[in-house]
């Protein structure tokens, strides 16, 4: 057997024994192998593993714990994670067949424990060469669905699972992600800032901003609480009945009040103290009734010169009623 | 034993209820000696406010832009509204030659020109388009288009960025240079929502501007449009505008 393992003229020779490498043919390196594979290697390697486990072994030198750790530093070193993993995987398994086994001494269990602690999951060899540590998490999801004895975990209920999980988060996390900490602290900051943004945007945003859109509603009153200057005829023909009379049977009975008088809203509210403004005919009239060619042909218009010879309007027309004879 | 409200109980004893809460509640401000407001009787919902004009009625006297300065306090050389004095020669279509001394404030004085031309007054201000540029523009929200139709500024908002004036097709807006905000046209947003109208066709000597509710079916506004050849400015730019003029020279812009 070991003539033909990776003799040469066969196939290209190995570098290593087949623990580590087949042959040059298999894709290296090992990394790209389908994570599922590398997923379950304890219940792959469950089978093998029964094998009687040496008892007693008191000195801190040969102590699992030294045995594992060492291992470690020599997988590291040489930079299979991957195998570093497995040897740490059979570590634990064999702990657990000492646990098991009938009257384990005070010291196999202490031993056993030690072991627990580092090699349970496979963190210290993934975490050694900063490889992620999913796996102690998703090897146990494997063990809850195919329950096996030397699975890597021992199957518990769903709240230990959980409980579990909650302690080991920032430890995940950690593996996950490199210094996590600062993550943490990065966080908390984006955290606090999001706060404080919504509490300023609480603050400054007016209530009634986009209640019809995207501006305040509230404008739409600021600006109607402007006061008004022209009261409108309606307001005037409530009291000036009889020019309103005049008016309404005479050329001018299109025209609004404030036309000629003016903006006279604060004579309306108050008539006694502010009085309504009488109007200059010298300048009135002219306003509309110059002539000019880009006034409409209909409009009565006249060269103000010619018609009156400098007379004022108002000698021959009637403001409120102006045709004369009218 | 039957516990069950009928229909008929559930909702007499609703319509107390409301009845009640809301006499209450008056009762509670009358004693507390607060102002019992009274529900704001102008719906937004209601009303879809524009402006019709008769071009064949202006006379340019300038009516309008006094108006408007004395009731929205319109700072000394800006404009809300304004008059055009528009003079298109026979023998050159394309270009008409276009004046607004100061606005049409003081009237137009008549320019001796050759008389081969087509004359008229085209009276302007805030088309208060209804998909209006000039809001699209707005950074900060301070302009907007009011439920009821009317385009306005909140001048508290208003960072004086002049987007707004650069983006309104119709050069409608300006800089208020004391506040540094910018001012248009609110339509006499304060006149219009008391059921007066605007200062403009208050003042108008013969009627050829006129507020328009689009959303009352009485209002005149509806024979306008569908009897006379009506048209908007700049209408390919598809602004919504609602300032409608009724026979409008093919030379106005």
């Amino acid at each position: 057997m070991k003539d033909l393992v990776g003799a040469s003229g066969f196939e290209p020779p190995t570098s290593w024994s087949r623990t580590r490498r087949s042959s040059q043919a298999e894709p290296r390196p090992e990394r790209f192998q389908s994570s599922i594979d590398r997923r379950i290697p304890s219940i792959a390697h469950s089978a093998r593993s029964n094998v009687a486990v040496p008892r007693a072994i008191n000195t801190p030198q040969h102590s699992p714990h030294a045995r594992h750790q060492q291992r470690v530093r020599i997988y590291q070193k040489e930079g299979n994670g991957d195998d570093a993993r497995r040897k740490c995987e059979r570590c634990a398994a064999r702990a657990q067949q000492t646990l098991r086994s009938s009257r384990p001494s005070r010291q196999d269990r202490r031993d056993a424990r030690a072991v627990h602690s580092i090699c349970l999951a496979p963190r210290m060899a993934a975490r050694a060469e900063r490889l992620p540590d999913r796996l102690s998490f998703e090897t146990h999801a494997i063990g809850l669905q195919n329950p096996t004895p030397d699975a890597f975990f021992v199957l518990t209920p769903f709240k230990s699972f959980v409980a579990e999980l909650a302690r080991r988060l920032p430890q995940i996390a950690s593996s996950m992600f490199k210094d996590f900490e600062h993550l943490i602290r990065m966080a908390l900051v984006l955290l606090a800032g999001a706060v404080l943004f919504l509490l300023v945007r609480q603050a400054i945003v007016p209530k009634s901003f986009g209640q019809y859109g995207h501006y305040r509603a509230a404008a739409l009153d600021d600006i109607r609480a402007r006061p008004v200057s022209f009261a409108g005829r309606q307001a005037c023909e409530t009291c000036h009945v009889d020019e309103a009379a005049v008016k309404s049977k005479g050329k001018h009975a299109g025209l609004g009040c404030e036309a000629c008088h003016g903006p006279s809203a604060r004579h309306a509210e108050d008539p006694t103290t502010v009085q309504a403004v009488k109007p200059d005919p010298a300048t009135l009239c002219v306003r509309c009734h110059e002539a000019e060619p880009a006034k409409p042909k209909t409009f009565p218009q006249v060269v103000s010169k010619e018609h009156s010879g400098g007379a004022s309007c108002v000698q021959c027309h009637q403001p409120h009623s102006p045709q004369v004879g009218g | 034993m039957n516990n069950e409200a009928t229909r008929r109980e559930v909702l007499k004893d609703t319509g107390k209820f409301i009845l009640l809460s809301g006499a209450a509640r008056v009762a509670l401000q009358t004693m507390r000696g607060e102002p019992v407001v009274e529900p704001d009787k102008y719906k937004m919902a209601e009303h879809w406010w524009g402006m019709t004009i008769d071009i064949d009625k202006c006379i340019g006297c300038g009516n309008c832009v006094k108006a408007c300065a004395a009731e929205n306090d319109v700072p000394e050389g800006f404009f809300r509204t304004w008059v055009e004095r528009y003079y298109v020669p026979d023998a050159d279509l394309d270009s008409p030659q276009v004046d607004s001394p100061n606005g049409g404030f003081n009237g137009f004085p008549e320019i001796n020109r050759p008389v081969n031309a087509k004359t008229f007054f085209v009276p302007k201000l805030c088309n208060h388009c209804a998909h209006s540029p000039c809001v699209q523009a707005c950074p900060v929200g301070a302009t907007f288009e009011s439920p009821d139709g009317v385009v306005l500024v909140d001048q508290k908002y208003c960072i004086g960025c002049r987007y707004c004036v650069q983006a309104c097709p119709y050069g409608c807006r300006y800089l208020d240079p004391r506040k540094n905000v910018v001012d248009k046209c609110t339509l006499c947003y304060h006149r219009i929502t008391k059921g007066l109208t605007t200062a403009c066709a208050e003042a108008c000597p013969t009627g050829a501007r006129k507020l328009a509710d689009l959303k009352n079916p009485n209002d005149p506004v509806h024979e306008f449009l569908r009897d006379n050849h009506v048209e908007v400015l700049k209408p390919h730019l598809a602004t919504g505008a609602k300032v409608f003029y009724k026979d409008m020279d093919e030379a106005v812009r």
